[in-house]
């Protein structure tokens, strides 16, 4: 049945946009890192893995080379960066994502502008003539439930405490000797990796990508993702992806019943994105999931 | 509390689809997806209002095969994943045989891959890129891809006796493929190309980028705007006090909403603007949303659309019979914006460009 | 000469830099978080002139004045329903809040008047040459105003009770507090005073180009580079850093960098220019070097992190 199609396609976009909120999740809500440029880091992974694939090279071997790269512009972003304050860096990262996107739309000679990269191949497409979207799927579940694995290993390693502690208490944290800015950079690196890793599923998926794929609205949408489904909290940031999903498809089908026109409905659909942004930080800042408080029981 | 609510979304999104599977018997439906929103907003309803002139001459006539026509408009937002989205619902869930669409390339290309895959016929009355004629046969363009446009557009300069022209174009595939046509056709007659300059669309400010071109003296600048940004463009252009003749590509949308005084005297090139269609259709548009076309893209999305219900009406609502009934449709339909007659990649043909002259806050043919 | 006219051009975007970096620079220094949504009362302030100016066809001498209140007033508003809530959450908090109300900003006005261009009735007029550059009485009038708006803001910070309070506010919340000022009192003036200016500098863009709805949102970055360089908190500043990144803007772009090459004994006879399309890379890249080599700003105190 072809609405079954949809619900691939959904879920499909969904997995993407999970791996994308698990990565700033860990930048966000376990370092708390303010990475308001994390669209660059998708687009880096995104096109380094179309261009090596286009070019001959292996699948995973495009797929590691995007992480790889992502994680690289992760480390020169934040090394300069790591002791400015969260909310300089949340204005750095913008400004640094928005110089990558512009110099991938004018620089032509590398991924040919604003025309963007046209019939990136698909993996093992030809073992999979039909029900292509199926094995994509499942390949889209097993990367995002690699994501989360990875996540909650890194959470509750000392790496993951000593993060949560520099978050809550910086000054504590240097106090008990832990380099600081070399833990930010950690984050911000690891992060930068798993959106990587989603921009090259993307690039696969879409077999199409441009610089308008990677406009700074992405990085918003995801910030609101994370919000709504709990900061520092790895379920919470699948909820968040599956709930704006949700939303966002959802309304596309509400004109059908209601008479608003399409135009408006878009207005209204990225309004109601805003508001839920407001009341959430107003009056449930801690999001659908709530981060765990561990409580260490003395035995 | 969040398993309420989570179970209210899916709840949610479930009667939204299924309700929608129901097909209804009395109407024929088809898809269209425009930027509704989002920078190119102005063009993409302009589009839609060509296509709802096109739906209503359909219906008035007694609709294909007695049954009302009925288009659902998506928005692509000018986003690439809106696109996917959109394309995604009308063909899994909506189930419509035909999609016009979209506007950008960006957007267009990954919808045609989809539709492509799926075969459903796509029928692009916008987008440029040539990347486009890779795709596949199940995309047809009432837009011209390779883009005579530009060549024609730099001969008119030449006739008119410049030989040192600039050329300013938006930043993206269609801007990039008129600035490399009209430079490539005006050095091969032997003329100069002083500065070209591709804007970024979305801004209020172009002063720079005026005064790069204008600081090179040239004789006539060779442009295609965008008409929020053509606005601006000319308006800044004025107040500045630059000189030089400017020929426009596609000169109705670089002047749809300019101050008449910014732009008087401009000379440009128009796809097919006169004859007794174009005519018509803009009577029709005007009669029903009591004013002009803003650009000559919804001049395009009604030739979509008919040849999207004259196939239909030939061939049924099988999908490939629909795609092999295009192209003989095509070659008898007469358009609003010309002869459509597609080439053996579904692109169109032919284009021809009337020369215009805007004066006195309209379009005037050129003598 | 075309650096001229740039030179002039950077003034005149300096001017309108400066007036919406002031409120944010304010706000900035005195509640400590980044306000992500002030550029939106520039938008709101433009485009309620335009309903006032075009709907209920009021002249734009006085529909612009009303909509500058208007917009201070929704400005206290919104401080009241939303910020003052989280007056003791971190700054991060009141950011991402400032983010999603912007985003709502932003769509209401999309709804209300369409995505399209709009612009104001007025007629255009060709620039005066003087001295071979050439400026329109708009941009004369940008240039007047914003001049004006500061000096009669100095006068306040200088002058007036008000002034002092807000100055004693932005230097320590708590000592103000504890000196009896009406510190809740001096914010709301704030937040009005800073609404109202981001108002006019809107209106003022508003009637030199067009009005668009992503207007405030497109110059956000712009705007904060400007309050950062100036030092965050410092009124001068802004104006400054306003000034000078206008003028780096469009010098930027108009300069023959060949010119430099030329000095070696290269020559490029079409020139060495940095592209058009990179223009807004020039403020973020300037924006990134302040923060890493000088966060505190021109008038900020150094090493201030």
């Amino acid at each position: 049945m072809a609405i079954v199609n949809f619900f691939i396609h959904v879920i499909i976009m969904v997995g993407i946009y999970s791996i994308l909120s698990l990565s700033l999740n860990f930048q966000v809500g376990i370092s708390g890192l303010m990475n308001f440029g994390h669209v660059a880091y998708f687009a880096i992974g995104a096109y380094t893995s179309a261009l090596l694939t286009m070019a001959g090279c292996p699948f995973l071997l495009g797929l590691f080379s995007g992480m790889a790269l992502a994680g690289l512009f992760g480390f020169i972003i934040s090394l300069p960066t790591a002791s400015l304050k969260a909310d300089y860096w949340a204005i750095v990262t913008i400004a640094a994502g928005e110089i990558i996107r512009l110099f991938f739309l004018n620089e032509q000679w590398l991924a040919e502008g604003p025309f963007g990269l046209r019939g990136i191949p698909r993996p093992l497409a030809s073992l999979f003539p039909e029900n292509y979207p199926i094995f994509y799927l499942l390949m889209a579940m097993f990367f995002m439930a690699f994501t989360y694995f990875i996540m909650e290993v890194l959470i509750r390693s000392p790496f993951g405490r000593a993060l949560k502690m520099i978050r809550e208490e910086e000054a504590l944290a240097s106090s008990m000797g832990k380099e600081v800015h070399l833990f930010k950079i950690h984050g911000m690196v690891i992060g930068a990796i798993f959106a990587g890793l989603a921009g090259s599923l993307y690039a696969h998926y879409m077999t199409f990508i441009s610089p308008d794929h990677f406009m700074p609205i992405e990085t918003f949408l995801i910030w609101v993702m994370i919000v709504i489904g709990g900061r520092g909290n790895n379920i919470g940031a699948i909820i968040g992806a599956l709930t704006i999903e949700s939303l966002y498809i959802s309304t596309r089908f509400l004109k059908d019943y209601v008479g608003i026109p399409a135009d408006i409905l878009a207005s209204l659909r990225m309004f109601m994105i805003g508001f839920l942004l407001v009341i959430f930080i107003l009056y449930k800042p801690e999001g659908l999931v709530s981060e765990k408080r561990r409580s260490h029981k003395i035995k | 509390m969040k398993n309420i609510f989570i179970a209210c979304l899916v709840f949610l999104t479930a009667f939204f689809l299924i309700g929608n599977v129901a097909v209804n018997a009395e109407t024929i439906r088809i898809g269209a997806i425009f930027p509704l929103t989002g920078g190119s907003a102005a063009e993409g309803q302009d589009e839609k209002m060509g296509a709802e002139v096109a739906m209503d001459e359909i219906n008035a006539a007694g609709g294909i095969f007695g049954r009302r026509l009925v288009i659902i408009f998506e928005d692509d937002e000018l986003r690439p994943v809106a696109g996917v989205d959109a394309v995604h619902k009308l063909i899994d869930v909506n189930k419509v045989p035909v999609i016009v669409g979209t506007f950008s390339s960006g957007v267009t290309l990954p919808v045609a891959e989809y539709a492509q895959q799926q075969g459903v016929v796509v029928i692009n009355p916008a987008s440029t890129s040539p990347k486009l004629r890779e795709v596949g046969d199940y995309l047809f363009s009432v837009m011209g891809l390779d883009d005579l446009m530009g060549k024609e557009l730099a001969k008119f300069a030449w006739e008119r006796g410049h030989r040192k022209a600039a050329v300013l174009v938006p930043n993206n595939p269609f801007g990039i493929g008129v600035l490399e046509n009209v430079s490539k056709t005006f050095k091969e007659l032997g003329g100069t190309i002083t500065t070209s300059v591709a804007y970024e669309m979305g801004k209020i400010d172009y002063r720079a980028e005026l005064g790069r071109i204008f600081g090179k003296k040239p004789q006539a600048l060779l442009y295609t705007a965008y008409g929020e940004e053509s606005k601006i463009i000319t308006k800044q252009a004025y107040e500045l006090g630059y000189k030089a003749e400017w020929f426009g590509a596609y000169l109705t949308m670089c002047t749809s909403v300019s101050v008449p005084k910014a732009v008087e005297g401009h000379l440009g090139l128009e796809p097919g603007y006169f004859g007794p269609q174009a005519e018509h259709f803009r009577k029709l548009f005007m009669k029903k949303h009591g004013r002009e076309p803003a650009t000559s893209f919804s001049a395009y999305a009604y030739d979509a659309v008919w040849l999207a219900a004259l196939s239909i009406g030939k061939a049924g609502l099988n999908r490939k019979a629909i795609k092999d009934a295009l192209p003989i449709v095509a070659k008898h339909y007469k358009g609003a914006t010309g002869d459509v007659t597609f080439d053996k990649d579904g692109q169109r043909a032919n284009q021809d460009y009337s020369k215009l002259k805007y004066t006195r806050g309209k379009v005037k043919p050129y003598k | 000469m075309i650096l001229t006219q740039s030179l002039v051009n950077g003034v005149i975007r300096g001017g309108e830099l400066a007036l919406l970096a002031i409120g944010l620079t304010m706000i900035y220094g005195i509640l400590k978080f980044a306000n992500f949504s002030h550029t939106e009362f520039a938008t709101l302030g433009a485009y309620l002139a335009f309903m006032l100016t075009t709907t209920l066809r009021i002249n734009i001498f006085f529909s612009a004045p009303i909509a500058v209140m208007l917009t201070g007033l929704v400005a206290v508003i919104v401080d009241k329903l939303t910020f003052k809530k989280l007056r003791q959450a971190g700054s991060v908090s009141l950011m991402v809040l400032s983010i999603g109300l912007s985003i709502c900003f932003r769509s209401s006005i999309q709804s209300i008047w369409g995505a399209q261009i709009r612009g104001y009735p007025i007629d255009l007029f060709r620039g005066m040459e003087f001295l071979g550059i050439r400026i329109t009485p708009i941009q004369i009038t940008i240039l007047i105003v914003a001049l004006v708006c500061m000096l009669i803001f100095h006068l306040l910070l200088i002058k007036t009770r008000i002034g002092k309070a807000m100055r004693a506010t932005s230097d320590n919340l708590i000592l103000a507090q504890a000196s009896g000022i009406n510190t809740d009192g001096v914010i709301m003036w704030v937040w009005f005073i800073g609404a109202s200016f981001a108002a006019i500098g809107g209106i003022l863009i508003g009637l030199e180009t067009q009005l668009r709805p992503n207007m405030g949102f497109a110059i956000l970055l712009p705007v904060f580079a400007t309050a950062i360089l100036g030092g965050i908190g410092s009124v001068y500043g802004a104006m400054m850093g306003g000034m000078i990144l206008g003028i780096v803007e469009n010098i930027g772009i108009s300069f023959d960098f060949g010119i430099l090459i030329n000095i070696v004994g290269i020559s490029r006879p079409e020139g060495i220019y940095i592209s058009p399309s990179y223009k807004p890379a020039i403020s973020f890249a300037i924006l990134i070097i302040i923060l890493l080599v000088r966060p505190g700003g021109i008038f900020g105190k150094r090493g201030d992190r």
